[in-house]
């Protein structure tokens, strides 16, 4: 009998009981929560097929279910390893940890994907956002925020929706 | 070994419980289950009788039980779930796609004697990634 099944023998013969997951299991959920986050369902449709698919099932690619490590998604995306640990650790590409390593589930590579497409200029705005003081990171904001209403005067309502909806969760905290 | 023959090694029909890899784990290892709170027919596992067979039943678990609101890195993995155990059963709601556990206002929860198998969809196929044996 395998440890798992034991425990669950000694949980008694009520079907439905209120979970305790352990730490590992908590992080690993929360990281299963952004998937509905607007800011990953927008990144999603940009993938390439490939992409989607090792997204969907990296068994084949890494030889193992989710979660990855940080030079699997390196190796994935043709981000170095350092770039993987910078934006992980400055939230851009979702990971949790266990001790020092970052460990990363689908959000994590699907953030990723869209992290290495990005363009040279793209990065260094994200990077002074994350860098600058904070004065220069709301000056840039309002900057943004200006662009954003005027774009959004010449869009379709639905498109507008998709572009808001970041900002939206970004409210709700 | 195949859905049709679990089927009928099991003598009962099957629902099943779309989720995304990291849940999938949870119940793969623990049994536990998150129950959904933002559905209409209230806090509980929902479950449905489509069944995983090619890439089309992303879409229709996606229009069907997730009103469009999901993308198909959240529901590629199917749970096959028993429709009783232990007195307690899924009950069919006024969706006729969907069908509800309910548990409370419990939303983590550990189901004893539901799972049967866990199928992972991986862009081109079905496939059965788990067996409770």
């Amino acid at each position: 009998m395998t440890k798992q099944s034991s425990a669950r023998q000694k949980r008694g013969r009520n079907p439905i009981r209120a979970a305790r997951p352990s730490a590992e299991t908590r992080a690993r959920l929360a990281q299963s929560e952004l998937l509905r986050d607007p800011r990953i369902r927008s990144l999603w449709p940009q993938l390439e097929p490939s992409e989607q698919e090792t997204a969907l099932g990296p068994t084949k690619a890494v030889g193992h279910r989710y979660p990855l490590t940080t030079s699997e998604v390196a190796a994935l995306t043709n981000l170095s390893e350092r770039q993987v640990r910078y934006w992980g650790d400055n939230g851009l590409i979702p990971c949790w940890r266990t001790g020092r390593k970052r460990l990363f589930e689908a959000a994590g590579l699907i953030s990723a994907y869209g992290l290495a497409r990005a363009k040279q200029h793209e990065l260094q705005f994200y990077r002074g956002l994350i860098e600058e003081p904070v004065d220069d990171v709301a000056t840039k904001v309002g900057i943004l925020s200006s662009v954003l209403a005027s774009r959004l005067e010449d869009i379709e309502p639905n498109e507008a929706k998709t572009v808001t909806a970041s900002l939206g969760a970004l409210a709700r905290g | 070994m195949t859905l049709d023959e679990l089927q009928a090694r099991a003598g009962t029909e099957f629902l099943f419980h779309y989720t995304d890899a990291v849940r999938a784990d949870a119940i793969l290892a623990d049994r536990l289950f998150v129950a959904g709170p933002r559905a209409a027919y209230g806090f509980g596992v929902y479950a449905t009788d489509i069944a995983p067979v090619d890439g089309e039943t992303i879409e229709d678990v996606i229009v069907h039980c997730f009103g469009g609101d999901a993308e198909a890195i959240e529901v590629n993995h199917a749970i096959a779930v028993r429709i009783s155990a232990h007195g307690r059963r899924f009950a069919p709601t006024a969706d006729p796609y969907q069908w509800i556990l309910p548990t409370g206002k419990l939303e983590l929860v550990y189901l004893e004697g539901f799972y049967v198998a866990t199928l992972e969809f991986d862009g081109r196929s079905w496939a059965i990634i788990d067996t409770d044996e």
